[in-house]
């Protein structure tokens, strides 16, 4: 069904084409709500709002986007409102080389070292970077979304979104050199 | 672009032959990238669809009675500001009316106040001890 006679019909009051968007969406909402939320509960609470919230701002989407990506832009709002509310520090542009400064300088190589092998060790790494940094990273190559696209969902231009994504790739080589023996990496 | 730029775009393209296989640069990012790519995901309970249509419900209750609550609320603004507005027009003046000449006798009012509140509560206290007493 497209996306068009979708909307039309859950405006017209048909909620098992709801419960279609919703499966249809619910893997990408869990992916933006899962990335930046770490405890459980909340993740399953945080995505429950996040379709009620676009079930309520529905007649409000004008077709300039993809459904997806709208849809995306809503939950990773909605998880960065949470963040800020339980007042976990996001970085922002300004500060960011701060915030990187500190994820470079962080060494906690027991924590590190207790995983069983290299993927665990860089996807801890990846939970460890500043949230946009995880998040454009993920959406890039995880979600296999394109720059325009993390652009619109995160609000971030373009510029900046090619920028977050190689220099927490950088970072995460850097660490990732430095506690992983060369035997080690593939 | 330099040197960092040129590796990374490369391994994305998958050009990785065209690069120093024994570099730990290039094995890092490798790494990094074939880990990336198959990252594991928060997946969302398999009943997300029936949890959200059951809250949906309940949700347009509470936001019906906000709608109600803010009609209330601007009726009420609205009959004030009338009333304020009707206020000036008229030229009203504020008149205590026969409350003015009891401002005589404020030590009575005073002590009939007071006689009132005691004998209600003498009232109670009696009423609760006939009660205890049946």
């Amino acid at each position: 069904m497209e996306d068009r006679d979708l909307i039309a019909r859950i405006l017209d009051g048909d909620t098992q084409s709801f419960k279609l968007l919703i499966k249809q969406h619910e893997r990408l909402v869990a992916h933006m709500i899962g990335r930046l939320v770490k405890h459980d509960g909340e993740r399953e609470d945080l995505c429950q709002d996040v379709f009620i919230r676009i079930y309520e701002k529905l007649s409000e989407f004008t077709f300039q986007s993809k459904l997806s990506t709208w849809i995306a832009t809503i939950a990773y709002r909605y998880a960065i409102n949470h963040l800020r509310k339980k007042r976990i520090e996001i970085d922002t542009m300004e500060d960011n080389a701060m915030v990187l400064g500190t994820f470079a300088e962080h060494e906690n190589p027991e924590t590190l070292f207790s995983t069983q092998n290299t993927d665990e060790f860089i996807l801890k790494l990846v939970d460890q970077l500043p949230p946009h940094y995880k998040t454009v990273i993920m959406l890039y190559h995880v979600d296999n979304l394109n720059y325009v696209e993390i652009g619109e969902i995160t609000g971030m231009p373009e510029g900046t979104v090619k920028n977050y994504i190689f220099r927490g790739r950088k970072l995460l080589k850097e660490k990732v050199l430095k506690y992983i023996g060369k035997e080690e990496l593939s | 672009m330099n040197y960092e730029e040129e590796l990374q775009q490369k391994i994305e393209e998958g050009k990785l032959q065209e690069l120093e296989k024994n570099d730990l640069d290039v094995r890092a990012y490798a790494s990094i990238f074939k880990t990336l790519q198959n990252a594991p995901q928060y997946v969302a309970p398999p009943d997300l669809a029936d949890l959200v249509l059951k809250k949906l419900p309940v949700k347009r209750k509470r936001s019906l009675l906000q709608n109600d609550f803010f009609w209330l609320a601007a009726g009420i603004a609205i009959l004030f500001g009338a009333a304020v507005f009707i206020a000036i027009r008229i030229n009203y003046v504020v008149d205590l009316g026969f409350l003015n000449g009891m401002s005589a006798y404020k030590g009575l009012i005073i002590f009939g106040l007071g006689f009132i509140v005691f004998i209600n509560f003498l009232d109670r206290q009696l009423v609760k001890n006939n009660k205890s007493s049946v």
